[in-house]
């Protein structure tokens, strides 16, 4: 398994007290390498939690995360900042590109900690070959500001790939495209599973998008349900 | 509308309590900055009130005295209190000798210089010895009431000191006094009638208790008026003609009793050029004479010594002919037609004397009788005529008693001064005539009664014919305070820097306020609102931001002077020189300063919010690349060519000028430097953003990160080289007096020591003779000159003052010594104190100062005039032919002394003193010299000290300058602090995308650090740059007064400062990353 996830739990509030709402309840999920996933259910539901805490832009009140038999909860600060720019990428609603960068330079972002020179060489020929991959390769000079939203997140998916991360996290990556945008990035996102054999866990309402991953779970009242209908 | 506004206010209360800091920090240094400016001058014009009294007029009569009575009727006629007063020079001695004060001015009063001053029962309650102390020279003194003094007085001497044969030494007296009260301002205890802030040493004293003492009649030489009616001084001087007598033009008309007619003469020994011509327009017929005390007759072998000479007019004997008395044909034993020599001296100034002889033929020989037996001839000379016998004679001559025989005794006892000889009156004149006029003595036949020829002789001569100076020192005086030092413009201009960055970053905030408002202004224009409703939203609010700024920065404003008056009146009081300012916050100046600010700020409001109001619906975003125009590109390009090429050629100017280079130029190349290398950063800057990175590197995402908010960080880079540039420039002009001091080409003009007298030394130094009398042990040459008081015009005199003291400077005696910034053309170059001995016109004579003085002092420049008053009355002019670098002199005008012994016959003795020598020997120089003329009332300093007082001022300035500049460099950093909070704001989700990317937090502040440390390090390089180019001259200096230690300091403190904000706030903002909000939504 690449990532396993044992009786999460997550709240907001103090704990015990009259305000404290629970997430997510004992949540338990886990995911093989190339398999992708996707998560549905209700606006606060719930799953932008869940994805944070993969991340580990956050940490659960109470469970583990298990990511290649390595317990995230346990890692160090540095341990931590390797796991988020090695192991995982992470697509978010919105595009996050800087304004001041261009594209390429935007897709590089994730590799300035490198100091070898080798390393940014190769990092430099993968970023070309995202950019190629997710259709941007023309406007790689411009900046975000000058593009559509769709190149934006496209862009913002190689960014997430070019560490060549295990493990793709998007969070509603579709949430302010178009359809034919919305339809392009579901598409890329299962081929990176199936070519890439990347696995992609996949936050969304769209039912369209989530019919392509491997996968469907429903997130209601903090547990994961399995959807029986999917592949 | 307004409920909105205060909804919003409240809302965004941070934001505009921050901006409502930034005004009140503008407020406070412009209000500031206006109300000190506005308290010196209130302080100064109640200083005017204060140091007068009741005075409203004055007549001086200088070195000449009036009598008492004439201010009786000038009272009368004027129907307007007025006072005699006896003004006299002293030194004061307490402590048996240990604490010895030079400078006093001992003030002789009746009792109605109290209704003059405008109080009751005060000056007038003084008899005998008992005095009253202004309270400065008590504390000084270190005295109490009933406490004793020695006052060592120059006497009332109606005899101008330097007059021919007119001994010394009954010059001086010593009096033992008691102090009865002290005096303060409320009492008119600092009275003076000079334009000078900083208070005086007075000694207030009965007026016949003082003419007892001196042994003289109801002299006075200041008359004191007090008038609310208007009263011109013309009006005046007509008064005055109309009452003044013979006696207050310092004349005496006896009677003649040999012809029966009158006998004009003066306590004066020679009769003034003014009174020569008037006694010749009066219709009557007279007689003018000339006496002379001459060293000896000689005819053969035989020899007469000591005698007096007079003559007779130009009828009577042929130029080159004598008629001598029978007693003296027969101890030459001389008979007509034989040839006499006469020796005599020339008395110059100083006493300086030249042995002369010439020779006559003897045309008769007559009885000692009638006119030829006239004692009367013989002038009244203090310490001669009037002494019992040839050995008690006391003159400015050596008299070798050896040569005085029996026979001589007895002539002088029997016929006392009567003229053995008698010569050719013009030619008398020709060799006699000397400063203090052509004649001795004028005699008027009978048929006139006195009052008739005291009338035609007045009537043919006004009191300022013999500069008796008629002034209204109130109305002066407040005009002078009006127009002096304009401390609003100067705290203004020394706080400069810190208004700027309080404006720039009111500016900052109202346009980041907005920014960070852009979505609120597109939602309301998305709903309909009109943009008029929206401009009028956020001006009401910034208006209302600005008012409570207004009033925040009143209450600073309040401890901002609270704080610059202390220090005023304490460490910066070298600037002020007086302890007596005063807080004056009068509403019209602090509504008018406080309304400018509100302008500035509803105007900055309005630019900002006409700048970013939407035009449409689309979103108006940092996003979009501002991309400047192919033209504003070019034009820019031209600008730095423009500006390298102009400062390029202003240095290279300067630099091979044959002239002294100019500081101005290289401030103005320097300013240029900075402006072309702000230039080139924005060129970089657009460069940079241009450029596309092939791999992401540190150094790649910096040059990104701080192309993004080109303006933004280009607005950081200018605040702080700016505020390095003005620190460094200005900063670096403190004067160090000690540098290079024993140079000639220095501020002391290589001289060791600066003595001033009160009491005027008459001696020359220089002469071995005189020193061997005084006892001086220690070598030493002295250049000696004369000075004709004035109001001071250096940088210690905070009012305007149009008649600065006058300093003889002896021919040759200072060629190449000091520096000479400016020179008139058309002057010598090669010698320019030479050209002081041309008279350039009738009555135009060149002058010399310090160009700080004619700059500043004055408000004129080099080839402008000042106008003043000779003693005879004549208005003469001098016109300013050069300009000295900052040195001893400041304060004064150089003539030359030909020409003030000229202009000013009466000055006598020289009161400035210039040591030269060696460096080892001055302490000995200085002692022996306060040991020798300590009853002169001495005042000695080393040469350097005395520049440093001058310096000290300067420094004083820039020393707050650079306090100000500090603290505006502080709010520059503060500045930077904000723009990097709020940048960190803007980047929060850049920041958080970092994390969630897996960047160190170390990393991330690593990065944050560098890039706002680049436009700290860029802004102090660009700075520091143009301010080397501006300190140029300072460097080239001879004098070399660059003092660069204490400024590298404050670039210390100021980088530290501003280096640690930077990493706080970056470690802070960075530590307060919500990955989790930041990366959900924008």
């Amino acid at each position: 398994m690449i990532l396993e996830i044992n009786n999460l739990r997550k709240g907001y509030g103090v704990s015990g007290s009259a305000g404290y709402r629970e997430i997510l309840s004992g949540l338990d999920l886990t995911v093989r390498p190339g398999q992708s996933i996707a998560i549905t259910g209700p606006s606060g539901s719930g799953k932008t939690t869940l994805l944070n805490l993969i991340a580990a832009l956050d940490s659960p009140d109470e469970g583990i995360i298990s990511y290649k038999g390595l317990t995230v909860n346990n890692l160090n600060q540095n341990e931590l900042d390797e796991y988020r720019n090695r192991s995982i990428g992470m697509v978010f609603q919105l595009h996050h590109l800087l304004p001041q960068f261009t594209l390429l330079e935007n897709v590089l972002l994730p590799t300035l900690p490198l100091r070898d020179q080798k390393q940014r060489e190769v990092a430099r020929d993968r970023a070309e070959q995202l950019l190629h991959r997710m259709g941007v390769w023309e406007v790689r000079n411009q900046r975000p500001a000058e593009l559509s939203g769709g190149e934006c997140q496209r862009t913002a998916v190689a960014r997430a790939l070019i560490n060549n991360p295990d493990l793709l996290l998007a969070d509603e990556p579709t949430g302010a495209l178009d359809q034919d945008n919305a339809t392009l990035m579901a598409q890329l996102l299962a081929e990176i599973s199936q070519t890439d054999g990347k696995a992609v866990i996949l936050v969304t309402h769209s039912v369209d998008l989530a019919g392509q991953m491997d996968a469907v779970y429903h997130l209601d009242r903090g547990i994961l349900v399995a959807d029986n209908q999917t592949k | 509308m307004i409920r909105l506004i205060f909804k919003n206010l409240l809302f965004f209360f941070k934001k505009n309590l921050t901006l409502a800091l930034g005004i009140a920090v503008s407020t406070a240094v412009i209000t500031g900055a206006l109300v000190v400016g506005d308290s010196v001058n209130q302080s100064l014009l109640s200083l005017v009130e204060e140091r007068l009294g009741g005075v409203t007029h004055a007549i001086d009569a200088g070195d000449r005295y009036l009598s008492g009575a004439l201010a009786e009727r000038l009272e009368k006629d004027l129907d307007a209190p007025t006072t005699p007063v006896l003004r006299l020079d002293a030194i004061a001695t307490t402590g048996g000798g240990t604490k010895r004060i030079p400078g006093i001015r001992l003030y002789g009063v009746d009792p109605s210089f109290d209704r003059v001053i405008g109080i009751e029962n005060y000056y007038g309650t003084l008899t005998n010895e008992s005095v009253i102390i202004s309270d400065n020279l008590a504390q000084r003194l270190d005295v109490q009431p009933g406490d004793e003094i020695m006052l060592r007085i120059r006497k009332a001497f109606e005899v101008p000191l330097e007059t021919p044969f007119v001994s010394d030494a009954e010059a001086m007296t010593t009096i033992r006094v008691t102090v009865a009260q002290l005096a303060d301002q409320s009492v008119t205890g600092r009275f003076s009638l000079q334009n000078v802030q900083s208070p005086p040493f007075n000694i207030f004293i009965s007026r016949s208790f003082l003419l007892d003492r001196m042994e003289v009649t109801d002299l006075s030489n200041l008359l004191l008026i007090r008038t609310e009616a208007p009263l011109t001084t013309n009006k005046l001087s007509e008064s005055l003609s109309r009452n003044w007598q013979l006696q207050d033009a310092g004349l005496l008309l006896d009677p003649e009793p040999l012809s029966e007619g009158w006998m004009l003469h003066s306590p004066r020994v020679f009769l003034d050029e003014a009174i020569i011509r008037a006694a010749k327009k009066v219709t009557s017929d007279k007689t003018f004479y000339l006496s002379y005390f001459v060293n000896a007759f000689q005819v053969g072998e035989k020899t007469t010594p000591y005698s007096f000479v007079s003559t007779l007019p130009g009828d009577q004997i042929a130029p080159d002919e004598i008629i001598i008395n029978k007693w003296l044909a027969d101890d030459l034993q001389a008979k007509a037609g034989d040839t006499l020599t006469m020796r005599y001296f020339l008395v110059g100034p100083l006493r300086n004397l030249t042995a002369e002889e010439h020779s006559f033929r003897v045309s008769k020989v007559v009885s000692l009788e009638g006119f030829y037996a006239d004692s009367r001839l013989m002038p009244d000379i203090p310490g001669l005529s009037d002494a019992g016998n040839c050995r008690d004679w006391e003159t400015s001559v050596p008299i070798d008693l050896e040569k005085i025989r029996k026979k001589d005794e007895d002539y002088w006892n029997a016929h006392r001064g009567t003229p053995k000889a008698f010569i050719n009156l013009d030619q008398a004149i020709g060799l006699w005539e000397n400063r203090f006029g052509s004649a001795t003595q004028i005699r008027f036949p009978p048929g006139s009664s006195r009052g008739e020829l005291e009338s035609a002789l007045l009537g043919q001569l006004k009191p300022s014919d013999l500069g008796l100076s008629v002034d209204d020192p109130k109305q002066t005086g407040l005009q002078a305070a009006g127009n002096g030092v304009d401390f609003g413009q100067l705290f203004i201009g020394l706080s400069f820097f810190l208004a700027l960055s309080g404006i720039i970053l009111s500016f900052l905030l109202i346009r980041l306020n907005l920014q960070s408002r852009n979505h609120h202004m597109e939602t309301l224009r998305a709903i309909g609102w009109p943009a008029k409703r929206i401009r009028q939203l956020h001006l009401g609010e910034g208006l209302v931001t600005s008012l409570i700024g207004l009033g925040l920065g009143l209450g600073l404003t309040w401890v901002y002077n609270i704080l610059v008056f202390r220090a005023l009146n304490t460490v910066w009081n070298d600037i002020v020189l007086t302890d007596s300012l005063r807080l004056f916050f009068r509403p019209s100046v602090v509504l008018i300063s406080l309304g400018g600010v509100l302008v500035i700020a509803v105007c900055s409001q309005i630019i900002v919010i006409n700048k970013h109001l939407p035009k449409g619906i689309v979103k108006l975003s940092d996003q979009r690349r501002h991309v400047p125009g192919r033209v504003l590109i070019i034009l820019k390009q031209l600008a730095i060519l423009g500006m390298a090429l102009s400062s390029t050629g202003l240095i290279i100017w300067q630099i091979l000028a044959k002239d002294t280079i100019q500081p101005l130029p290289f401030l103005l190349a320097g300013a240029m430097i900075l402006a072309l290398l702000l230039l080139v950063v924005d060129g970089i800057l657009i460069r940079w953003d241009r450029q596309a990175l092939n791999q992401m590197t540190a150094g790649g995402f910096l040059r990104k990160s701080l192309s993004r908010n080109r303006p933004r960080n280009l607005s950081v880079i200018t605040l702080f080289s700016l505020g390095v540039f003005l620190t460094i420039a200005i900063g670096a002009n403190r004067k160090d007096a000690g540098l290079e001091a024993g140079r000639k080409d220095a501020g002391t003009g290589g001289f060791l020591l600066f003595a001033e007298a009160t009491v005027p030394l008459l001696q020359n130094l220089n002469n071995p003779e005189v020193r061997e009398e005084n006892g001086f042990e220690t070598p030493f040459r002295v250049v000696q000159l004369k000075k004709q008081d004035g109001d001071d015009a250096s940088c210690l005199n905070l009012n305007q003052v149009s008649q600065p003291p006058l300093l003889g400077v002896p021919s040759g005696a200072l060629e190449d010594r000091f520096t000479f910034t400016t020179l008139l053309s058309g002057m010598n170059p090669d010698n320019p104190w030479g050209n002081l001995d041309k008279q350039l016109a009738d009555r135009v004579f060149p002058a010399i100062a310090d160009q700080t003085v004619i700059q500043w002092g004055l408000g004129l420049q080099t080839g402008d005039t000042l106008q003043y008053l000779s003693e005879a009355g004549d208005s003469i002019r001098f016109v300013l032919i050069g300009g000295l670098a900052n040195s001893i002199f400041q304060g004064n005008l150089l003539i030359s002394a030909s020409v003030l012994d000229q202009l000013y016959p009466s000055n006598s003795g020289s009161r400035i003193l210039l040591f030269d020598g060696s460096m080892e020997q001055a302490e000995s120089i200085e002692s022996e010299f306060i040991r020798i003329y300590r009853d002169h009332g001495i005042g000695i300093e080393p040469t350097t000290t005395r520049l440093a007082r001058f310096n000290s001022i300067e420094n004083t300035y820039l020393s707050i300058f650079l306090i100000m500049g500090t603290l505006g460099m502080l709010l520059g950093t503060l500045g930077l602090g904000i723009i990097l909070l709020r940048n960190l704001q803007e980047r929060a989700s850049e920041l958080a995308l970092f994390r969630a990317s897996g960047f160190s937090r170390t990393f991330i502040t690593s990065l944050i650090f560098r890039e706002y440390a680049i436009l700290l390090a860029v802004g102090t390089l660009i700075g520091g740059t143009a301010s080397i180019i501006s300190v140029i001259p300072g460097i080239l200096s001879p004098t070399g007064e660059i003092s660069l230690g204490l400024l590298l300091m404050i670039l210390v403190i100021l980088i530290g400062n501003g280096l640690a904000w930077i990493f706080s706030l970056a470690q802070s903002g960075i530590r307060k990353i919500r990955m989790v909000q930041e990366l959900k939504n924008e």
